[in-house]
């Protein structure tokens, strides 16, 4: 099966970068958000990365902006994606919302279409359990930015069907992506490891130990890593990051997971990082 | 603008961007890891936003971007209209 329409749900961070990397694959898209601010920022920031991600990663086609932006429709009307044959869900890691999209999900979406739980840390068991579909229900945790990472973490549910598993493979050769497939446990592989990297390096800067360029730096030159814990943590967002901890410790009610008081009182401050142009750097 | 205020402007900003105090004009910012493949999308809009040029498919060419000198080269050619 060839995808042709994929419908977006969340115009954040990860449904900017997917929707973009989707027109780069040639597949029209459906990008959903609550309000229209945010898809005029979306727009704003898919163009900027369709005129330029091609430099950072020169297999990425040098498309027509016009052309290109007119494959997506931006509306703040979930029904719309009535006509979609996949759904990636990307809104914020917060159980509420979730579950509320999912809700509305199931009574718009045709019977057969997959939804992927783009999630870091919920269960995609979980989401599942409120759907009518949980055999078509799987966790694609995309990298950020999706249109410059060639490999992404799925997540089998305890009900996901092989034929789902098959129909995400799919998508993701269609984006030239790589899938490593694992099992359903919050925070998965990468998330579960990363978060406790972040959070110890924030603790290391809380408690004066190194300075945060100290700490990446010595992920970046003694251990070869592309990024270090708190340039990543910026990344991503402070806030994202501290509600991934929530959960993490939320799920396992395990101390290790405990988020660093300092990362909380970042957040407080609205130092969350790139988006907010401070965090553990200024941007 | 000069050709130096233009340097010291791109040498401020990506500075500011990789926290360190000092930078050789020369130096690849990307072959030495200083900066990853995403600043080069931060660095182009920077470009645009603050030296009022408009960068084309036909410039996205990574040797305009290596360091401080090529950047600042390319500006100021783009300043010039010799680029289009």
């Amino acid at each position: 099966m060839e995808f042709k329409t994929i419908g977006i749900i969340g115009a954040g961070t990860m449904g900017i970068g997917i929707a973009a990397d989707l027109l780069f694959h040639r597949m029209n898209c459906i990008l959903v958000d609550i309000t229209t601010a945010a898809l005029e920022r979306a727009k704003a920031e898919i163009i900027r990365i369709i005129r330029f991600a091609p430099l950072a990663n020169p297999s990425l086609p040098k498309l027509n902006v016009e052309e290109a932006i007119s494959k997506i429709t931006f509306t703040t009307n979930i029904e719309d994606v009535y006509n979609a044959e996949f759904i990636i869900e990307n809104v914020p890691e917060k159980w509420e919302m979730k579950e509320a999209v999912y809700r509305e999900l199931t009574k718009v979406c045709k019977p057969e279409v997959n939804f992927a739980v783009n999630t870091s840390c919920i269960s995609v068991t979980k989401v599942a359990s409120i759907t009518d579909r949980p055999d078509k229900v799987i966790g694609i945790h995309f990298m950020n930015p999706s249109y410059l990472k060639n490999c992404v973490e799925a997540i089998k549910g305890y009900h996901t069907s092989e034929a789902c598993i098959n129909n995400a493979k799919a998508l993701l050769d269609q984006m030239k992506k790589e899938v490593i497939l694992v099992n359903d446990l919050p925070g998965f592989v990468t998330n579960r490891i990363s978060h406790l990297f972040m959070n110890e390096a924030a603790f290391v800067v809380q408690d004066d130990v190194a300075t945060p360029a100290q700490v990446d730096e010595i992920f970046t030159k003694c251990y070869g890593h592309k990024m270090g814990p708190l340039e990543t943590a910026d990344l991503i967002g402070l806030d994202t990051v501290v509600n991934s901890l929530d959960i993490l410790y939320e799920s396992y009610q395990d101390p290790k997971f405990r988020c660093c008081p300092l990362l909380r009182k970042m957040v407080d401050a609205n130092l969350l990082g790139r988006k907010t142009g401070k965090g553990f750097y200024n941007y | 603008m000069e050709h130096n205020s233009i340097a010291e402007k791109i040498n401020k900003y990506v500075l500011d961007s990789v926290n360190i105090d000092r930078i050789d004009f020369d130096m690849d910012i990307f072959e030495e890891g200083l900066v990853s493949s995403l600043f080069a999308i931060e660095l182009m809009t920077f470009l645009e936003k603050n030296f009022e040029i408009k960068i084309t498919t036909n410039d996205l060419d990574m040797n305009n971007y290596k360091c401080i000198n090529s950047i600042t080269e390319f500006v100021c050619k783009k300043k010039a209209g010799d680029l289009g």
